[in-house]
């Protein structure tokens, strides 16, 4: 295997788990809201591009819709499908608050994948689509095409990174602040708490369905392990390393940590069979999560979110609200 | 139709001791633990462990198990939730995620894969006329449930600690004022809800197989009982509990049993949109 290859592979994962990544900051980091349920959009993003893109069903495959349209627009309508559920999700749960959120998309991603897999009529069930279309596979000769697919990959992240950095940074960033801070001033200061929430929450995810529709580029096939609730954690401790409520930060940490992971698997020990070796990834996993969040709770790159004065200085100046510090620009 | 009742009056007695170890946690430490149906899981395992692995006689390793999920349960909330107290609850919630991680990949890990039955030695099965009801295991496993929870009734309304838990669960700050020894409380309460946890596991482990997925499956069907069972007092969610149980073995006889989930999932929902405080929430003060 060349290094070539190898690299390209690296830097469309980040790709990927940055872009989901970055979702789930403005989710979670900027708005609050604990989404357990990242996989579920991730699967469903991935299945709607796929199921989009590819011909009318033929032979051995069962599956539904099969509308033929070119690879652009099939991974706009998957991000379209994961918004959807997200709204779905979002106009029932945002309004109760509290960990609720996290239970139910913890088990909304649990019944998707069963969905997926028992129901053969949708996506071929468990054995899942092994040719997924990737845009212009059949131009692109051999190893070029994941040179290409991690140009992608890089360019959606670029891009995505800085609508991100424009959405925190606007009003609606600010307001979304303001509701995680504290939900009962930014109410009596005139923000729309469901609105605000709901908006996030639904935009966010469209780019957890776009790192799914560039999941299935990578892999080039698509089969129900994509709602896997390792999916969901691996992007929450990228974020979790990169530091929470920051927009590099979430970019950063999933570089970090798709560098240890992958690089881990390159260790070759005789006596750890794959099967242990996935059950050591992550229980290391886990623990890195644990530590980070006991020890290190800013992660690498700590937010400029409320920049206050040290305490000696504080009582002659007037305060200034946290939120208002919160674009950076005063 | 009778076997579903009896089947669903188990998972329901399972669950039952599960959910109520869960709520003690959430009431108390005030966080949903998503390493606790992992606990399940371990105590099933040990279990497994000690038995035919170590090859001790059953009802030892049951006990052996017990004690091993209950020190693991309070070591870790010793290790990883006490010193995130003061922190957004969403905080000890993540960890718990890692938690359970962690405790699903070592019981991979020590072992084994796939499917596991413990050495039991084999029941009869009790009958009405010609079909086969229950076994006696089965049986077992319901009058175990109804006995811990009685037990559970008379430890929180009758003695001194259950009451303090009480009391703590519903405004620490004030328990302390008033002499509780809330850092003794906090051990007891963990360890009761870790031994129940095991004790469900073992539950399972005895009258059928146990799994290391198992503790995934768990989550949503906990969640549930509690989601339903409410913020009122702690009955509602035990009976909750045993609803969810019936309820999902039910539907076997409608549906493929593939949808059990989906269908817990719509109650869910439903309740969460409705009555998100609870099917079964009385009045507000009640705590525990």
């Amino acid at each position: 295997m060349s290094t070539l290859l190898i690299v390209a592979g690296l830097i469309t994962l980040m790709g990927i788990y940055g872009v989901a990544a970055l979702a789930l900051n403005l989710q979670f980091g900027a708005g609050g809201m604990v989404n357990f349920g990242v996989a579920a959009f991730f699967g469903v993003g991935a299945y709607g591009y796929a199921l989009a893109v590819m011909p009318a069903p033929s032979g051995s495959y069962t599956y539904i819709l099969g509308l033929g349209l070119p690879w652009g627009a099939g991974a706009i309508f998957g991000g379209l499908v994961s918004a959807l559920l997200a709204l779905v999700v979002g106009v029932a749960l945002l309004r109760v608050g509290g960990d609720y959120l996290a239970v139910v998309t913890l088990a909304l991603a649990e019944m998707t994948r069963q969905l997926f897999m028992n129901q053969p009529t949708i996506a071929n069930g468990a054995r899942g689509l092994l040719d997924a279309p990737v845009p212009y596979v059949e131009s692109i000769p051999g190893r070029m095409q994941s040179v290409f697919i991690a140009g992608i990959a890089l360019v959606v992240l670029a891009v995505t990174f800085l609508l991100f950095r424009r959405v925190t940074r606007s009003a609606f960033g600010r307001s979304l602040l303001a509701v995680k801070q504290n939900e009962a001033v930014a109410r009596s200061l005139g923000v729309n708490v469901y609105a605000v929430k709901l908006k996030a929450f639904v935009f966010a995810a469209f780019f957890m369905g776009l790192a799914g529709v560039m999941y299935v580029w990578y892999l080039s096939i698509l089969t129900p392990t994509f709602f896997s609730v390792n999916i969901t954690f691996t992007i929450f401790i990228a974020l979790i390393i990169g530091g929470t409520g920051s927009n590099v930060g979430a970019v950063v940490g999933a570089i970090v940590l798709l560098g240890m992971r992958e690089g881990l698997t390159y260790i070759q020990v005789d006596f750890i069979t794959s099967e242990r070796m996935t059950s050591l990834q992550d229980a290391l996993q886990g623990v890195v999560l644990i530590v980070i969040l006991l020890f290190w709770p800013g992660g690498l790159s700590r937010p400029r979110l409320a920049v206050y004065p040290p305490p000696a200085e504080v009582s002659p100046a007037p305060r200034v609200l946290a939120t208002t510090a919160a674009g950076g620009r005063p | 139709m009778l076997t579903a009742i009896v089947a669903g009056l188990i998972s329901g007695s399972v669950l039952l001791l599960a959910t109520v170890g869960f709520e003690l946690v959430r009431r108390v430490e005030g966080f949903l633990n998503i390493a606790h149906p992992q606990l399940i899981v371990l105590g099933g395992f040990s279990a497994y462990g000690f038995n035919v692995q170590l090859g001790m006689h059953w009802i030892l390793s049951c006990f052996a198990a017990i004690v091993v999920t209950t020190l693991v349960g309070v070591v870790s909330a010793r290790l990883i939730f006490w010193p995130m107290r003061g922190r957004p609850h969403h905080i000890p919630l993540i960890a718990s995620v890692g938690l359970a991680f962690f405790l699903h990949s070592m019981i991979e890990l020590f072992t084994g894969y796939g499917v596991k039955t413990l050495d039991v030695p084999l029941q009869e099965t009790l009958r009405i006329g010609e079909t086969a009801v229950a076994g006696i295991d089965q049986i077992a496993v319901i009058v175990i449930a109804a006995a811990v929870a009685l037990a559970l009734h008379f430890w929180l309304s009758q003695s001194y600690s259950g009451r303090a838990m009480r009391a703590m669960a519903n405004n620490q700050a004030l328990a302390e004022v008033r002499g509780v020894n809330t850092s003794y409380l906090q051990y007891v309460t963990w360890a009761v809800s870790s031994a129940l946890a095991a004790l469900a596991g073992i539950l399972i482990a005895l009258t059928g197989r146990i799994y290391p997925e198992l503790g995934w499956d768990q989550v949503l069907l906990i969640s549930a009982a509690a989601i339903i069972g409410g913020l009122g007092s702690i009955y509602g969610v035990m009976l909750a509990a045993v609803l969810v149980g019936l309820t999902s073995s039910l539907t076997t006889l409608v549906m493929p049993s593939q949808y059990t989930q989906m269908v817990v999932f719509a109650v869910i929902g439903l309740v969460v949109f409705f009555r998100p405080e609870g099917l079964f929430s009385g009045p507000k003060e009640r705590v525990a």
